[in-house]
């Protein structure tokens, strides 16, 4: 984590060295398929089930490149999703919300062109 | 697009449960045995990788025996990354530091007492209990805070008191209200993250499977064990697994510990083993109690075979997905309650999950059904809007699929009715009684006398420290709500509206895991049909008979169990011979 700070702090985000770890150890566990909760799957290829994706549960993408108070992903980390529309529980369910740093690298990811890098 | 994986593909993340050849395979001579072709040697191999799996590699690997771990999945942690993270581990270093005195034969009174309530029995040697049973419950706290400090000691694990969120207090335990239990609160411990805010079961995970990594300790995950295999005096000496399709076999030198899942994704197996419909659970999807089968070829006894961890469920969420994102672990509101069929109370709406799910399979031998079969869990205006987004009263009435509305209560009743007919062919036919909407009448007035005087004649909710303040934790009211603070004697009953709305949510009978399978020991070996460790074969966590039975002591209760006997296993398989043949 002391890594994703740094990397954050640096302001040069990689969704495979700095995003990918945070979905593996938080998300993915109900974001499988077979078993994807909201119809939302986050492995084996994340990337692609996100960026440019509609959200099933808002009329916000999953990740609006540019535009992290625009995607669904990023909103589900701060609040349940009521404020665009959405629905649920803020993420992850059920367990204490990501530590500030992680949902800023997400944050800083999207904000930042949300590539695949 | 989608060229980069996390290592798989999507072929190999999706497990079904399959009536696969599973079992053991026995080598019937020295020479056959010289034969097999390994894939990896191995000390001890251990399989699964979520608590009970984790803490059984780090001992074995702390001990200096060489370790190897194969997971199922293509990715570690099983359920219990999933989980709230909390540990239940009486006797433990937070408690000691406070000077609490957590003694022995107190607390092996309290489990003995809410395990085995029929014959518990406090003036005998072991407390009523059958000498197997009595023995796992003493190894179980004579480990438990060793295991704890092992794993902090050796820097796997950095944990605190788990203290309940707001209300910022240790952990209440779920039967408090017993004189047997004479520390009620503080034996649930959980996760710290590196901030030193609490964290959950991805944080107690990648602690526990990071220090696995530390330790170069190799993980195969995409590995299905499929057979064990045992060598001519009956020994089981490895395993071969199934990976993408090829068949890998794993040398296990002294010993094969099993630290997977239950049952519950199985509906082979829920259909044989549990005593009424599981409609959906929340463990990973993968579990499928292939450990089952297994240990039953190589002649293990099975123990109790029926226990789960329960919990409620949303039916609407069940119908779409048994694999489920969580349970109602506690039901929100306080203008609420839950009535069956027949439009009666059935059960204290804020006893805990485990204890309360279990009246779903009441039978009525008079009318041959299973009454409480699907649970409604009804509330008003007040409950929908002053605790809208607590889960799973949604945020907005309107805009969900699991509330049915009504202006009044026979209004509601039609609508259930209605919903009902609708998912006819998925429920069996379950239906409302005739009687429903008056009985509703009848049970809204009867609890709001009890709200009014704080007394619940019927199931005493409210009565233990459990209902008042997990409902604290679990249903905080909108600041913003506009609706008064609930000021009557009982903070977990509010008198219902007399005028309608009323909303209903269907709920049914779910788990987070089954908890039945082989029997162990107190040295976490898997014993035979008469009694005898099976040498080689260790079991840990939720594919074994539970050593608790079906009671949830207190929070963080399974992974408590799993990582104790996890640790019991991984130093009791250090001492087996090391077949160096």
């Amino acid at each position: 984590m002391l890594v994703l700070v740094s990397t954050a702090q640096a302001g040069s985000i990689s969704f495979e060295k700095d995003v990918v770890p945070i979905l593996n150890n938080y998300c993915v566990m109900c974001h499988l398929p077979g078993g994807a909760q909201g119809e939302l799957s986050l492995y084996p290829d994340a990337w692609s089930e996100l960026v440019g994706v509609p959200s099933k549960q808002s009329q916000l993408l999953q990740v609006e490149p540019g535009s992290p108070d625009r995607s669904y992903l990023y909103i589900k980390l701060i609040d349940s999703g009521e404020s665009v529309g959405g629905s649920g529980q803020l993420m992850p369910v059920q367990q204490p919300a990501l530590a500030p740093a992680h949902i800023e690298i997400i944050r800083l990811w999207i904000e930042q062109g949300a590539e695949q890098n | 697009m989608g060229e980069k994986r996390q290592g798989v593909t999507r072929r190999q993340v999706i497990v079904g449960a399959g009536a696969l050849s599973m079992g053991a395979v026995t080598l019937r001579s020295a020479k056959a045995e010289s034969a097999v072709q390994w894939d990896h040697e191995t000390d001890i191999l251990v399989v699964g990788s979520g608590v009970g799996a984790a803490t059984a590699a780090i001992t074995a690997h702390g001990n200096g025996d060489k370790v190897l771990v194969l997971e199922k999945a293509p990715i570690t942690g099983g359920t219990s990354a999933k989980s709230a993270g909390v540990l239940w581990i009486p006797d433990n270093f937070t408690l000691r530091a406070k000077g609490i005195e957590d003694r022995k034969e107190d607390c092996l009174k309290y489990m003995a007492r809410f395990s085995y309530p029929e014959t518990y029995n406090p003036a005998d040697p072991h407390l009523g209990l059958a000498s197997n049973e009595f023995e796992l419950l003493e190894a179980f706290y004579d480990n438990a805070s060793r295991t704890v400090d092992s794993l902090r000691t050796r820097g796997a694990l950095n944990v605190a008191e788990w203290r309940m969120f707001f209300l910022d207090r240790p952990a209440t335990d779920y039967l408090d209200n017993v004189p047997e239990n004479k520390v009620p609160a503080g034996r649930a411990i959980g996760p710290l993250k590196e901030d030193g805010s609490m964290g959950g079961g991805g944080e107690l995970m990648m602690q526990l499977n990071g220090a696995v990594k530390e330790r170069e300790i190799p993980i195969l995950t995409n590995h299905r064990a499929m057979k064990l295999i045992m060598n001519q005096a009956g020994r089981v000496i490895g395993v071969e697994a199934d990976s993408g399709g090829s068949t890998v076999r794993v040398r296990a030198r002294k010993a094969v510990i099993f630290g997977t899942g239950g049952y519950v994704h199985n509906p082979e197996f829920v259909s044989l083993y549990q005593p009424s419909r599981l409609w959906g659970s929340c463990a990973m999807p993968w579990i499928t109690g292939d450990f089952i089968n297994m240990a039953g070829a190589a002649g293990a006894r099975m123990g109790i075979m029926s226990s789960a961890w329960r919990t409620q469920v949303v039916l609407e969420e069940a119908l779409q997905s048994s694999k489920l994102g969580a349970g109602v672990f506690f039901p929100p509101g306080d203008s609420m309650v839950q009535v069956n069929r027949n439009g009666v109370r059935v059960v204290n709406e804020n006893r805990n999950y485990n204890d309360r799910t279990a009246v779903h399979g009441a039978y009525d031998p008079s009318s041959a059904e299973f009454p409480n079969q699907l649970l409604f869990m009804i509330y008003d205006q007040r409950s929908a809007e002053a605790f809208a987004g607590v889960y799973p009263i949604p945020a907005d009435p309107e805009n969900t699929n699991h509330v049915l509305q009504g202006d009044s209560v026979a209004g509601l009743a039609n609508k259930i009715d209605s919903r009902l007919s609708e998912i006819t062919a998925q429920t069996g036919g379950l239906s409302l009684a005739p009687s429903f909407a008056g009985n509703l009448e009848k049970t809204f007035k009867r609890f709001n006398g009890f709200a009014l005087s704080g007394k619940d004649e019927d199931f005493q909710r409210g009565e233990a420290a459990y209902d008042s303040e997990w409902h604290q934790v679990f249903s905080p009211m909108k600041p913003d709500s506009g609706w008064p603070a609930n000021d009557g004697p009982s903070i977990t009953m509010h008198p219902i509206r007399e005028e309608g709305p009323y909303y209903a949510i269907i709920l049914a009978a779910g788990a987070l895991d089954t908890c039945g399978g082989p029997a162990i020991d107190a040295s976490a070996r898997v014993l035979d049909t008469r009694d005898q460790p099976i040498p080689g074969l260790y079991g840990a966590g939720n594919c074994i008979a539970s050593p608790s039975r079906e009671a949830y002591w207190g929070a963080g209760h399974t992974l408590g169990l799993s990582m104790t006997f996890g640790y019991i296993a991984a130093n009791a398989a250090h001492n087996e011979p090391r077949d160096n043949a």
